[in-house]
């Protein structure tokens, strides 16, 4: 029987970044309330929008999924997702943004986390997925916001580079179809245009190719990171310290604290690397975790590292920073151009037929993981390459967000049953292949 | 009358034996999904453009067994989607030599996967090609130019399938007979738009399904014939229906409002009433007029903003001047759910009455549905 009030657990952290993150996040967000209550314009934006747009034109933005994220944290979701109900909108659809609607409708301030979110000037999106733009447009309708949405663009050809990363930071335009990089420039510099109307600003190129430079930055140390802990063993660190330590800077990518936050992470791995210390000195077993966080319940990732010794190595958090963001370009390239780059392809990437799987496999190869655990469900190709691969798959098939269907007791018998049964054999296999201890 | 009917129900009943017998006498069939389809160039590079339909009340086994497994579940998959590409994976649809996808709402959009993976995992489908036929649903000159280029890119496909390059002449004669085709059932629908209807929606919706199956030149010489005859159709009392919601592509639903008296005289979804809309913009060049007809057609769901669409579907309906509106949304279909609110508001505005059935399947031979449906039309009545 499924829990509708299962409560989560928090992680216990290795890193004490995350903590200091979150610190600097709840002061850039009362400075965004402030900023929100004295009349300046702010933006909600999705996760897989261009925001270096807003950066560069100095509009404070908050992302909606990591809006989301600390509203599923604060155990507040059935709530915000009943205020959606109540006015005849689902409230099981899309309940990873629509949350963030859902708090818009919330009017009492004090019991809201972090004081709530603050009315919103502006709402961007990409118009994805079939209910995502008619959500934004009633949460405009809603919250009297302005909203642009811009559309992206699919690819589902089949001759596509099978080491696609290989090219994304240099060579993107060799990646990408000329057509769907045009509309995505065209479409930006409309979003440009926009935003100039609607605040005032003015778009300052000089500004614009100092940011891209600065998430670059930012991204490479990503990229350095993730390399680090594939290599490693045991783990420095599981993705309850990567996920919240990579997500809260990623949303401030373009600025120096976000590079810097980056680069401190990149330090604190090295160091635990070359001190020898672990986040589960007993690691048996490695795994990665495919989809979104389970934010509600971050304490799920260290249920197992006592009782199996098994360790989250990989989520998409690092890995797609890693291997999805940077996008180098010339002195005389258009900046715009290696923008659109960035998020012409990201769908794909995440989950395109063989894009992903592809990829996926690379980083589960590359991270010596043992087994998988998919949030929600895995897309044919994936399986099929993890099949081929010998790397066995669990799926849990739950909302990341909405603790309504998490049955905690069943979830944690079919990790352990898929632990015992499947995945340590395949890790034992490893061990004996890497030269570490086998602790049978 | 009644014979010219009748041929037109058997005729809808074995929907795909025209394509058949393309395909038997040596024609190549293009299948598609979508009613947003520039199927006129296919038309011009002398294929036979052929809209998958399929029965969303039948089981679909193979895409139980090849596709649904494996789906993720942030997309809804509504039953008409599986129907559509039952057949192909079942083998079914021998005669279909090529596939195109576009993009429409995710579900159609993801057929291309799933047929690629049903491909790999051996379904018993045939080796049809590919081709996905993308869209950007925001308006605007960059969408426009990016939408042109997808027809272009689309019009490259077919002329290396036709083996030959199509040409001007044939897309001007395609356009004609298409704008014919439109034209003729604008004077269809009337039929069941006037004070007193003569068409049932039932029919209607057989005819608009047939042009989709059916060279045109066939189907508007069927549309003709109905027309010319309606004046012997008898008047049809009983309360007006709209209906909104999820695509129809049976007539089931309609066969079952209409057992109560009443007629659908309109509806807003994919397989009704849009075969009648969107012209062809006036121009020199046959492709471009197609490609901006194919940017310009707002016809899916899909479309934004969200005022825009709203005052589109207001007076969709109030042209229709229905004494009621019934919101018919099959499971899966989330196309619906998030401007359901705003509809019902413009509704109550307007003084009409509406019935909201949302997570319908779309077997309504149920005795719920049915006592449910029956008792609404009977008070309107």
């Amino acid at each position: 029987m499924s829990s509708t009030r299962f409560k989560g657990v928090r992680s216990a952290k290795s890193l004490d970044l995350a903590r200091e993150f979150n610190l600097y996040q709840r002061s850039w967000f009362a400075e965004v309330q402030a900023r929100a209550a004295a009349g300046g314009p702010i933006a909600v934006v999705n996760a897989d929008a261009p925001q270096e747009i807003f950066r560069a034109l100095d509009i404070p933005y908050v992302v909606t999924q990591w809006w989301s994220s600390v509203v599923a944290a604060k155990q507040k979701a059935g709530a915000y997702l009943g205020h959606l109900e109540a006015l005849g909108y689902p409230d099981t659809r899309d309940s990873y943004t629509a949350l963030a609607f859902g708090s818009s409708l919330d009017e009492r301030r004090d019991s809201a986390p972090w004081g709530g979110l603050p009315r919103p000037a502006i709402l961007h999106a990409v118009a994805g997925g079939d209910g995502m733009a008619k959500l934004f447009e009633a949460w405009a309708e809603h919250t009297g916001a302005d909203l642009y949405l811009i559309e992206r663009s699919t690819s589902w050809r089949e001759d596509i580079a099978p080491d696609w990363w290989a090219y994304s930071h240099d060579r993107w335009d060799e990646l990408i179809e000329p057509d769907r990089l045009e509309l995505m420039v065209d479409e930006l510099k409309g979003l440009i245009r926009f935003l100039e109307q609607r605040t005032g600003r003015r778009w300052d190129e000089a500004r614009f190719r100092a940011v891209l430079d600065l998430v670059n930055e930012q991204e490479q140390l990503y990229l350095e990171t993730r390399d680090m802990i594939a290599t490693a063993r045991p783990a420095p660190v599981s993705i309850a310290d990567t996920m919240p330590a990579t997500m809260v800077p990623q949303w401030h990518r373009g600025t120096s604290w976000g590079r810097d936050a980056a680069a401190r992470l990149h330090d604190a791995v090295q160091a635990r690397i070359d001190d020898g210390e672990a986040v589960c000195p007993e690691e048996r077993i490695r795994l990665m975790w495919l989809g979104v966080g389970l934010w509600f319940n971050m304490g799920f990732y260290e249920y197992f590292q006592a009782s199996h010794g098994a360790v989250f190595v990989w989520s998409i958090y690092l890995g797609l920073a890693a291997d999805g963001y940077i996008r180098h370009y010339r002195d005389d390239d258009d900046p715009l151009r290696s923008l659109a780059a960035r998020f012409v392809n990201i769908e794909e990437e995440l989950r395109g037929p063989t894009w992903s799987s592809q990829w996926h496999l690379k980083e589960a190869l590359s991270h010596g993981v043992d087994g998988i655990v998919v949030l929600d469900h895995l897309a044919y190709f994936d399986r099929l390459a993890f099949k081929r691969a010998g790397l066995p798959v669990l799926e849990l098939g739950v909302s990341n967000v909405d603790p309504r269907g998490w049955d905690d007791g069943r979830i944690r018998d079919q990790v352990t049953r898929f632990l015992e049964r499947e995945v340590e054999p395949v890790a034992a296999g490893r061990r004996g292949r890497e030269g570490t201890p086998r602790t049978e | 009358m009644s014979e010219l009917l009748e041929s037109l129900r058997r005729r809808h009943d074995q929907r795909d034996e025209f394509a058949r017998q393309w395909s038997a006498q040596g024609g190549k069939v293009l299948a598609y999904m979508c009613d947003n389809f520039p199927h006129e160039l296919v038309a011009a590079a002398g294929l036979l453009p052929f809209r998958l339909r399929g029965d969303p009340s039948a089981p679909a086994s193979h895409v139980a067994q090849y596709v649904s497994p494996d789906r993720s579940s942030t997309v809804a998959v509504p039953a008409f989607v599986d129907a559509m590409l039952e057949p192909l994976l079942a083998g079914a649809y021998d005669f279909v030599d090529y596939v195109v996808v576009p993009h429409g709402r995710k579900a159609i959009e993801g057929s291309y996967e799933s047929l690629t993976r049903a491909r790999a995992a051996g379904t018993p489908m045939r080796d049809v090609k590919l081709f996905y036929l993308d869209k950007s649903w925001v308006p605007g000159a960059a969408s426009s130019a990016f939408d042109r280029q997808c027809v272009l890119a689309l019009a490259g496909q077919l002329g290396e399938w036709a083996r030959t390059p199509i040409t001007e002449a044939a897309l001007a004669q395609a356009l004609a007979e298409a704008e014919r085709g439109r034209a003729l059932l604008r004077r269809l629908n009337r039929l069941r738009l006037e004070r007193t209807p003569r068409l049932s929606g039932a029919d209607a919706l057989r005819v608009y399904s047939l042009a989709s199956a059916m060279p045109r030149v066939e189907h508007n010489r069927l549309v003709q014939e109905i027309v010319t005859a309606a004046a012997r159709l008898p008047a049809r009392a009983g309360p007006r229906l709209y209906l909104a919601g999820s695509p129809q592509p049976s007539t089931a639903l309609y066969e079952l409002i209409e057992r109560f008296g009443a007629t659908v005289v309109g509806e807003d979804h994919c397989w009704g009433a849009r075969a009648t809309g969107c012209p062809v913009p006036p121009g020199p060049a046959a492709l471009e007029r197609l490609a901006e007809r194919y940017h310009r057609t707002p016809v899916c769901s899909i479309e934004f903003p969200l005022e825009r669409a709203l005052e589109r579907w207001r007076a969709s309906v109030r042209l229709a001047r229905p004494d009621a509106v019934l919101f018919f949304v099959v499971s899966g279909d989330e196309l619906h759910v998030w401007d359901t609110p705003e509809k019902a508001a413009l509704l109550a505005a307007d003084g009409i009455p509406s019935l909201h059935l949302s997570r319908q399947g779309y077997d309504v031979t149920g005795r719920e549905l049915t006592d449910a449906v029956g008792a609404w039309v009977s008070g309107l009545s």
